[in-house]
């Protein structure tokens, strides 16, 4: 975790009192609706369908139990004793009123926490691996570097009126939980024998209406140099990123239009620039980051414990949900935890206020006061010990976070959609629980195996459907509401946009058409191979047939 | 967004200020969670007149966003939205019957599902 210094703090309290002031105004009718509109926007706050909502950044993921005690009092208290993941790493409120909104703000900054860069056309909040610090994979803890981006570009005056929205994800590791390819920037830290360590940068990724896989513009930015390159991108888009259309003004456009190579080639004359000037200031924030980032105490611990195995041998339920729940951690005799927020038939991304109390407990006990927030809408405990393994499970049983499905079929990303969203076409949580809900049965689940469904409410994409191998579009038609299927995209290092099949579904004919496809799936793959591999084998085809006939 | 010009068959909403709930307006100028107790227009000349006094200043420090939509005069005489979308305004969200306004009226007699499009 990192701790704040007494500068972030004051920045924070700054930003509250001048939130409250203007709420004030707004209520009492002096500031009018616009005016108002860029302030909370700026702190955090949207006007949804039913009532106000508050976005609270949870920076690449990680939260404390102080911190998710404090949110699940604010849940119970200023809100309807729940809250909701999000796709990137945030956590929303969706009933707080908005002469409370300060008293929030407050609550959350008395656990270092803010809303500040959830919304509006600056970088916004900065994803990170969700494993960071706790995963054998990764070259070192991407997540001071996350850190150092995100005090960079905080209310940085020059990016503080991008053209657009801005979103920068980091990862250290070749497998990408992260999504880099569908970031404005997407940085993947790795290490060279001869140049030492730095990141592959790509930029112009994004879903929504026009989605793009990111390209990379460099192989390797020497890690003391980052930020400069990052000004030398955002300098070239700031400058010629369209205005004039709030459809075109993402980077992904510009990088698109003008040609990756050409892009690329502009920021090299802006680095080349500004590099000398920038003195080796990242190298020296770096190391101070990193000391007020508390790695944990780990123990001298052998990887096998017999304790685990036992009861792995007596509960097979215990066992299923080792091997698809629990991931291999750097330390050995550690695990990395998944927990699932998408119990059959629930609301992806939902928790109330008792399960975050308890997740908080455990959090505390077992995993080194830390708790994550990955992009899929779950929750991690990214530090427990094997011998510890049982009693988390049972832990989270009693909290109904036991769920064991991740990445699997029901362990669907879904954007609140229509239930919640002003700008939703459709209704997405009632499609995730119909579908959900035809996995129920496990044999089923665990036959069909690895599987990626999406879905989202509108062409914005938040629930990243262009990502799922499975991914499913919420239209509104003529006032009903119909969806589009389409298939194999992937989020992880193969990235890919999923595909249309064609003609729309209704909300039953959706339900009906994924239980059609991954028919197909089951009919046609070979030994070990899972939905993506097949769909890549086969193509469209024989799933078109199915879902059309052949006609 | 539904900005609709004024057209017969309309009803006024907005949000309220101070907590973002959906209302409507009455035919006496007020506002109202129960959409139907709505005042639904017969005319564009009316939906014009209801615009105008849902904007006045008064109103102003109320509540925002006020716009038209659609609405339809059930058999028993009360408007009722049109769009699936005013429908889950008006109501709360339809994978939480216990949140929103959906929650506060006891005996309600009419859901998402009742409203055949
Ligand atoms: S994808 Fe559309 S409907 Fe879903 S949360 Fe985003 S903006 Fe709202």
């Amino acid at each position: 975790m990192y701790l704040y210094d007494e500068y972030d703090k004051s920045v924070v309290r700054q930003r509250i009192a001048d939130f409250r002031d203007a709420t004030e105004r707004r209520l009492s009718g002096v500031l009018s609706e616009e005016e108002f509109k860029l302030v909370r926007q700026m702190n955090g706050v949207y006007l949804q369908l039913h009532a106000y909502m508050l976005r609270v950044a949870i920076p690449y993921g990680s939260l404390n139990s102080r911190q998710l005690h404090r949110l699940a009092h604010i849940a119970r208290v200023y809100d309807k004793g729940y809250g909701h993941f999000t796709t990137r790493q945030n956590i929303q409120f969706n009933w707080p009123q908005l002469q409370q909104m300060p008293d929030i703000l407050e609550e959350l900054a008395g656990v270092d926490m803010h809303a500040i860069q959830t919304s509006g056309n600056v970088i916004r909040n900065i994803t990170a691996d969700h494993f960071a610090g706790a995963t054998a994979d990764e070259v070192d803890d991407p997540r001071p570097i996350a850190e150092l981006i995100r005090q960079w570009s905080t209310l940085h005056p020059e990016f503080s009126f991008l053209p657009r929205k801005f979103k920068i994800a980091v990862t250290a590791s070749a497998k990408d939980r992260t999504a880099v390819k569908f970031h404005d920037i997407g940085l993947v830290l790795h290490e060279d024998q001869t140049s030492g360590r730095g990141f592959k940068v790509y930029v112009g990724g994004g879903l929504g209406r026009t989605p793009f896989v990111g390209h990379k513009i460099r192989e390797f930015v020497p890690e003391a140099q980052l930020l400069a390159y990052i000004e030398a991108i955002l300098r070239t888009y700031n400058e010629l990123g369209r205005r004039d259309n709030a459809f075109k003004a993402r980077i992904k456009i510009l990088v698109h239009e003008m040609g990756a190579d050409a892009f690329g080639e502009l920021v090299e004359q802006e680095f080349s620039r500004i590099q000398p000037m920038v003195d080796d200031l990242p190298t020296k924030e770096l190391e101070r980051i990193r000391q007020r980032f508390i790695t944990p105490d780990f123990a001298d611990l052998s990887d096998t414990d017999l304790g685990l195995e036992r009861a792995k041998a007596e509960d097979p339920e215990f066992k299923r949900w080792v091997s698809r729940n629990c991931s291999t951690h750097k330390i050995p005799g550690y695990a990395i935890v998944g927990v699932s927020l998408k119990d059959h038939g629930a609301i992806p991304g939902d928790i109330t206020a008792e399960a975050m109390d308890q997740l908080a407990e455990l959090g505390k006990l077992y995993s080194h006061d830390e708790i994550r927030a990955t992009h899929e809408q779950n929750l991690v405990l990214p530090h427990v010990k094997k011998r510890d393994l049982y009693v988390v499970w049972r832990g989270l049983q009693a909290a109904g976070l036991a769920t064991t499905n991740l990445g699997q079929a029901s362990d669907i990303i879904s954007c609140p959609g229509l239930d919640y969203c002003v700008l939703a076409n459709a209704r997405s949580i009632p499609i995730a629980q119909a579908i959900a809900q035809r996995f129920a049965d496990r044999k089923r689940e665990d036959l069909v195996g690895a599987l990626k469904i999406r879905i989202s409410g509108c062409i914005n994409a938040c629930g990243h459907h262009h990502a799922g191998h499975i991914g499913i579009l919420g239209v509104d038609r003529k006032g009903e509401e119909m969806y589009q299927l389409s298939l194999g995209g992937s989020g992880a290092e193969d990235a890919a946009i999923s595909q249309s099949t064609g003609r729309g579904f209704d909300a039953d004919g959706i339900v009906d058409a994924v239980d059609t496809v991954v028919g197909i799936y089951l009919d046609h793959r070979h030994e070990g191979e899972n939905f993506l591999e097949a769909y890549r084998r086969i193509g469209p085809q024989p799933f078109k047939e199915a879902l059309y006939g052949t006609a | 967004m539904s900005n609709l010009k004024p057209q017969p068959s309309q009803i006024v909403t907005a949000n309220e200020i101070g907590t973002g709930a959906v209302v409507f307006m009455t035919a006496e100028g007020t506002w109202t969670f129960d959409v139907t107790a709505a005042c639904l227009s017969e005319t564009a000349a009316e939906s014009e007149a209801m615009l105008a006094l849902a904007q006045t200043s008064n109103n102003r420090s109320e509540v925002e966003l006020v716009c038209l939509i659609a609405a339809q005069r059930l058999p028993d005489g009360r408007p009722w939205p049109v769009h699936p979308r005013e429908v889950i305004r008006a109501l709360g969200p339809t994978v939480r019957h216990d949140l929103g306004y959906q929650a506060d009226i006891k005996n309600t007699s009419r859901t998402l599902t009742d409203v055949s499009l």
